[in-house]
């Protein structure tokens, strides 16, 4: 017969993500489920704060100091003000979580990174002059587009496009491929979106043979 | 979340937009801000490679690194405090004064390990049980005691200290995992250093440990070609010679593991190697 401890430690463990963090904010002091919490994400916080913190410029050797406390004050930040953040969370998914986790992560590095800048306006953004050059975009975009962004007014020319449903969201997608640099798989990622990596990069194509055939007009 | 669209978006809301938990019309918002804010864009660009699902090897090395030291459990439940006391506790001023004590205490060792290790180019590893019989690059010399159980992979036996005095290049990364015993990662690692650093005789060396010691049908051929291939480079190269004998012993080939092992004695007569060869000769009775 299951005792009472190993029921709930199995329906612990049987909490899909979404699940597993409203019960940590509903139960900020219950140990047990804040122990499920972080064997569970431990691993991708660290992923997520070693990321940010190298696209930021720093070094593996500082990161194997720094790792684990920052691992706690995401947490700390967690439950931090009667778990306000956590109490915050309103995501469904298991992308939801992922990226609410990853926010606080990226907000803990850009601390880190604003204490170290003493004097500095307070600010919740990461500037751009602050991210070095190893966390510029890794995708090279089409150096044909690139040049042409100079010359041409995108949005005027995107606007006019008769064939796409939604302008607005193609000129966010635009600028985060050929601006930002990021691959059509990572745009993918977007829920909102809603695009497959071949959808997107579709929409990619004719935007671009849009532009082209503008310029030769 | 309208006067956000005004304004700029935090992490956070750009959190919710990435985890798709705004209403329709926020996330219009949210778009049409994007579109039009660089520094928002580029913010969120910075997320989007943040959470990316794949996990790149050297980006696994690093938090292995890091998980194999840090607390396996969630530090907050050792004590009977409540969760969110112990953690906000963190932050009180007590905790504030002892973190910068031992900051202080960190800075100082730091600055005099660094003064102590200026100049001292490839870092050399400290003297550890040596867990299998082939030799590493710049590895102090320790008895080998032969174990039962000598391929069982230890995560966490060189300790901290030793990891924060590597570079975390490739090579260094490879000989971590070599020490640790986990052979495939050492072998992917030094695979990856021997692009870059073809002609250096260490990471030839240490790939050719790697095969030798990860027991895989063919393993001791390729061992053997790293080894010539450190030898080419350098032919007095110690720790080579001594695995090249080592491989021949292996094979079976016992006149060549002897005559490799008195070549290494024509390059290193004094040291802890050097006597270990002395009595694997006499043992043979040669």
């Amino acid at each position: 017969m299951k005792t009472q401890d190993s029921f709930e430690t199995n329906n612990r463990a049987d909490l899909n993500a979404r699940e597993l963090l409203a019960e940590c904010a509903r139960n900020l002091d219950d140990a047990t489920v804040w122990e499920e919490f972080y064997l569970r994400y431990r691993r991708k916080i660290l992923t997520f704060l070693w990321r940010a913190f190298r696209m930021s410029g720093g070094r593996p050797h500082d990161f194997l100091q720094l790792g684990d406390d920052w691992v706690q004050e995401v947490f700390a930040k967690l439950v931090k003000n009667n778990g306000r953040a956590i109490r915050s969370f309103r995501g469904l998914t298991d992308v939801s979580v992922n990226a609410f986790l990853a926010s606080i992560a990226v907000s803990t590095v850009a601390d880190h990174g604003r204490s170290q800048r003493a004097g500095r306006r307070r600010t919740q953004l990461v500037s751009f002059a602050d991210v070095p050059e190893a966390s510029l975009p890794h995708g090279r975009p089409d150096s044909t587009v690139s040049a042409l962004i100079d010359l041409i007014d995108v949005e005027k020319a995107l606007k006019g496009d008769e064939e796409s449903k939604n302008p607005e969201r193609d000129l966010l997608i635009f600028r985060l491929h050929f601006v930002e640099g990021l691959t059509a798989r990572e745009i993918s990622s977007i829920p909102s979106f809603k695009l497959t990596i071949s959808g997107l990069e579709k929409v990619l194509n004719r935007m671009k043979n849009r532009l082209l055939r503008r310029t030769q007009q | 979340m309208g006067v956000l669209a005004l304004s700029h978006y935090n992490n956070e809301s750009l959190g919710d937009y990435l985890g798709g938990v705004l209403s329709l019309k926020d996330e219009a918002d949210c778009e049409r801000h994007l579109a039009r804010c660089d520094s928002c864009r580029q913010q969120l660009s910075f997320l989007i490679r943040v959470m990316d699902d794949d996990l790149a090897p050297d980006e696994a090395a690093v938090i292995d690194c890091v998980e194999a030291f840090g607390p396996r459990r969630f530090p907050a439940f050792d004590e009977p405090m409540k969760v969110s006391e112990k953690l906000q506790s963190w932050f009180s001023p007590r905790w504030r004064l002892g973190g910068i004590a031992a900051g202080l205490m960190v800075c100082v060792s730091l600055a005099l390990a660094l003064w102590l290790s200026v100049g001292s180019s490839p870092p050399r590893l400290a003297s550890i049980e040596r867990t299998f019989e082939a030799r590493i690059a710049d590895q102090p010399y320790s008895e080998f005691i032969r174990t039962r159980n000598q391929s069982r992979v230890e995560e966490d036996r060189s300790g901290k200290s030793e990891l924060t005095r590597l570079h975390a290049s490739n090579a260094d990364i490879g000989r971590f995992y070599l020490m640790s015993n986990n052979f495939a990662q050492a072998i992917s690692y030094l695979e990856t250093a021997k692009k870059e650093q073809s002609a250096s005789p260490q990471v030839r060396n240490d790939l050719g440990v790697a095969y030798m010691e990860s027991g895989k049908e063919g393993s001791l051929q390729r061992a053997m070609a790293e080894f010539e291939e450190a030898l080419r480079v350098n032919p007095k190269y110690a720790p080579a010679l001594f695995n090249v004998a080592l491989v021949y012993e292996r094979l079976g080939q016992f006149p060549e593991a002897e005559q490799r092992l008195r070549l290494y004695l024509q390059a290193d007569q004094d040291s802890g190697w050097a006597k270990e060869v002395k009595s694997k000769l006499q043992a043979s009775g040669r």
